[in-house]
């Protein structure tokens, strides 16, 4: 009976397996190489009802068949699926037969035609990178409020895949994805290196709100955004003229044979502590609430990060200003690369940035 | 650890023991590279106990114990799995207990046994963005038991088992994974909150009837009734037990059954809101056995059990009415198996034993849900175990050990939770893969030198001879979709020195 207190709760196998290091570290969320969604950002992290959140995608096809033999990219399609509300427990497995309908409405034409059919629901389908989700009016007041809520709320389970071929329906259970992805040349069923699929909640409250995190600077290796260039505007000495028409850094290819001997480069951001706003939530008031916790995630498409994720905000611990990512250029040719940095708070905020360089 | 006579009260002895862990003095360096430790694990416990013989035929004892077990951490490097988590932890957990113990032999036919305690435990825990805990206890227990020798065939034991709890607990926290729930996304989960003072209580009392209608025969008849103050319930246990020798003295054959019923509370956390659902009751279960004893030599005796039991109204995840998470009693399932022993009793230079078990655990989380076998199920148990005196204070001793691998849910792939970055694990059949089996060797040699004053004891253990790489769990890459297992300890001899004064 006396064991039976809050050390049950289990995070004690969390924090231990970090500590031990579980986890393989050959295959890192931070390297890039594969099709990969990296984030989901909402306008509005926290939409009122009757109002409507522009979610866009941060996404990055860096999957070895994403070049095709004669040199150029193949072609990516991209789904949203929104209209999933408040499902049992707010959790996003709930929502699979709905899903599943969904797409029988959807139907393969115009799954293969990559178009929202005119009669679906505005906030139902949507194609592309960017999405409008609808919030319904009775998001809040169409579900019991559960006991200790302080504030009512609903969810919205936003879905989407992103796939480097096309979209087909695939013949499984009503409690898996309902999605697959093949090979547009070869009809080839493609795999989850080339298949991404996943969720973005949205919360609705009537009066709570979050702000997407955001930063003030963002450095590589000392340098500032670079100037626009141009073959008629070229760029100063050590500084190359990227694919996006600006001046970028520079950096000398490390052949070293290990990774960890070759020079990190600080890839640094700066967050105002503002963006660590206090973590008011359903069943938590200001006054009660701990700060948001905050933290910036590293990806590049080549070369490698010393660390995937830097913890910005620890609601307990407090603010940490070392959060620099050190990024290591051990590519293999010279190339132009391309670094990511997502900063998120635990309230569904996400603001992100990217970088190039060339390294030579 | 010291014993001895209390000075300047005659009939009074003391017993003192206090241990230190040592595991602040080494982790450090196991662990730099990842974390940063603001207070190294350490843990210490102690007891302190007086105690005399008020009759001869009675003792009575006192005194205090406690154990102090703190950590706090923070990491270097974020979680691969889930950043968003944050980077400390701490705990802190403290028990402090003061207990008194009563046992009086009154007559032959008449025996008490009580025992008293009151204390403090304290549990103060931060884990980064996931939980803050602030806990106080003042835990009050009473349990004892009379024993009436009623005539030469019956004899009859009744008492209480009495708790109440005394809480202050300030919680915030997300809502706790499930046991054998993956890694994942836990970090954007909402927080929920718990701010209450108050009391709980589990009184109980049992009783037994011990009937002995002949010499080969033996009937115990018993009950328990409980009561739990969180979700308001009485249960009421019921047992039988009874033994036959079917051929008495040397090569004694005795079979024995057992039929009971047997409650558990849910945890406190399954039954308060927002955490749980009120309404719950307790897990019940059937327990059912037949066996058979059989001494084959003065040394040997084999013994092979079945055993049966039907689980009912166990406590499992479900949604509540308003569809927040929850708990309900629809779980359900049954565990039967087989149970022989040979075992080789001390007395001699040898002694051990063989144990084996087979065995199947299956659950349901509601009956319209297909079975699955239990997450501990172990089909094969196998411990073979032994100790041989060599003479001139040498002993050898030595234990195998071989049992099925644990049941998991393969992932079947991750699911991008695109607000934390993080990926959830997409789970397989439930419960349908387990980790390899795993067997381990360990031996042991003593050698005691025996001192007038007292006794030295070295000894070198090794476990794990083989250096066996057993699975404990399986992980995954961040995204699940490749499996590794996760290996326990390595070889590890040690060398120790025990004095016995």
């Amino acid at each position: 009976m006396c064991a039976s207190k809050w050390s049950r709760f289990g995070y004690v196998w969390l924090v231990l397996g970090t500590l031990s290091g579980c986890g393989q570290d050959s295959d890192r969320p931070s390297e890039v190489h594969t099709l990969r969604v990296l984030a989901v950002r909402s306008e509005t992290p926290f939409t009122k009802p009757a109002s409507s959140a522009g979610l866009s995608m941060l996404a990055y096809d860096g999957s070895p068949r994403a070049r095709l033999a004669d040199g150029s990219s193949r072609s990516t399609s991209t789904l949203w699926i929104g209209g999933c509300i408040n499902p049992n427990g707010d959790n996003y497995a709930a929502c699979m037969p709905y899903l599943h309908e969904a797409i029988e409405q959807l139907g393969d034409a115009n799954l293969s035609n990559q178009v929202v059919p005119t009669d679906a629901p505005a906030g139902r389908f949507g194609w592309g990178q960017t999405f409008t989700a609808q919030v319904p009016a009775d998001i809040i007041s169409s579900r019991v409020v559960a006991p200790g809520v302080v504030y009512p709320y609903g969810v919205q389970i936003v879905f989407f895949a992103y796939c480097g071929g096309l979209l087909k329906r695939v013949d499984v259970e009503s409690t898996k994805f309902p999605l697959g992805c093949f090979d547009a040349q070869t009809g080839e069923a493609l795999g989850r290196d080339d298949f991404e699929y996943g969720f973005y909640p949205i919360f609705s409250y009537e009066s709570l709100e979050n702000q997407n995190p955001t930063f003030s600077s963002i450095r590589f290796d000392g340098h500032d955004l670079g100037a626009a260039c141009s073959d008629v505007a070229p760029c100063s000495d050590g500084l190359h003229c990227g694919s996006a028409g600006l001046c970028i850094p520079v950096v000398q290819r490390c052949t070293q044979p290990k990774n960890d001997d070759c020079p990190g480069y600080s890839l640094s951001i700066e967050v105002p502590r503002t963006s660590a706003e206090l973590a008011t939530v359903a069943h938590v008031t200001a006054s009660d609430a701990l700060t948001e916790s905050l933290w910036v995630s590293y990806y590049s498409n080549a070369g490698s990060f010393e660390q995937d994720a830097r913890v910005i905000n620890d609601p307990q611990s407090g603010w940490n200003d070392d959060t620099a990512g050190k990024w290591r250029a051990n590519v293999d040719s010279s190339r132009e690369v391309r670094l990511w940095v997502v900063v998120r708070d635990n309230r569904n905020g996400v603001t992100w940035v990217s970088r190039d360089v060339w390294v030579q | 650890m010291l014993r001895g006579p209390v000075p300047l009260a005659k009939g009074w002895s003391f017993n003192f023991g206090a241990r230190r862990s040592h595991i602040d003095t080494w982790i450090g360096s196991v662990l730099s590279k990842d974390a940063g430790f603001r207070t190294a694990p350490v843990y210490y416990d102690w007891q302190a106990f007086a105690e005399t013989k008020p009759t001869s035929r009675s003792t009575f004892r006192i005194g205090m114990f406690g154990s102090d077990d703190r950590l706090d951490v923070i990491l270097k490097n974020a979680s691969t799995s889930d950043p968003g988590m944050g980077n400390s932890f701490s705990d802190e957990t403290r028990t402090m207990r003061l207990q008194a113990i009563y046992r009086n032999q009154v007559t032959d036919g008449l025996s008490v046994n009580a025992m008293a305690s009151v204390g403090l435990d304290r549990e103060f825990s931060e884990v980064g963005a996931l939980s803050s805990v602030k806990a106080n206890y003042v835990p009050m227990i009473f349990r004892g038991d009379l024993s009436c020798r009623l005539s030469d065939k019956f004899l009859v034991r009744i008492g209480p088992d009495v708790i109440v709890y005394q809480f202050d607990a300030n919680v915030l926290s997300i809502s706790p994974p499930e046991p054998g729930e993956m890694e994942g996304s836990h970090s954007n989960r909402p927080m929920l909150r718990y701010d209450n003072q108050g009391y709980f209580t589990a009184p109980a009392a049992f009783a037994e009837l011990e009937w002995t209608p002949t010499s080969r025969a033996k009937v115990l008849f018993g009950g328990r009734l409980d009561y739990f103050s969180l979700t308001d319930t009485w249960d009421v246990s019921p047992r039988l037990n009874a033994r036959y020798d079917l051929h008495q003295g040397r090569q004694r054959t005795t079979v024995k059954a057992g039929v009971g019923m047997f409650y558990e509370p849910p945890q406190i956390i399954q039954a308060i809101i927002p955490f749980g659902t009120p309404s719950l009751k307790s897990n019940r279960s059937v327990h059912s056995s037949i066996g058979l004893e059989q001494e084959v030599t003065k040394q040997v005796e084999v013994s092979v059990e079945a055993f049966h039991k039907y689980l009912d109204n166990l406590v499992v995840s479900a949604q509540n009415a308003d569809g927040s998470n929850g708990f309900s009693n629809l779980g359900r399932g049954y565990v039967y198996g087989t149970e022989t022993m040979v075992r080789w009793k001390p007395g001699g230079r040898f002694f051990g034993w063989i144990a084996y078990t087979l065995s199947r655990s299956v659950r349901q989380s509601a009956p319209d849900q297909p079975e699955r076998v239990f997450d501990f199920d172990q089909t094969h148990n196998l411990t073979v175990l032994g100790s041989y005196d060599l003479g001139r204070g040498w002993r050898v001793g030595s234990k195998f050990r071989f049992v099925s691998g644990n049941p998991y849910t393969p992932c079947e792939g991750g699911i991008l939770n695109a607000a934390s970055g993080s990926y959830e694990c997409v789970q397989g059949v439930p419960n349908s893969r387990r980790i390899p089996i795993f067997h381990q060797l360990d031996v042991r040699v003593d050698k005691t030198w025996s001192f007038e004053h007292y006794n030295l004891t070295a000894y070198l253990d090794v476990q794990n001879v083989y250096n066996r790489a057993n699975a404990e769990g399986v992980s995954y890459n961040y995204r699940y979709t490749t499996p590794q297992w996760q290996t326990g300890l390595p070889i590890i001899p040690s060398l120790g020195v025990r004095g016995e004064f």
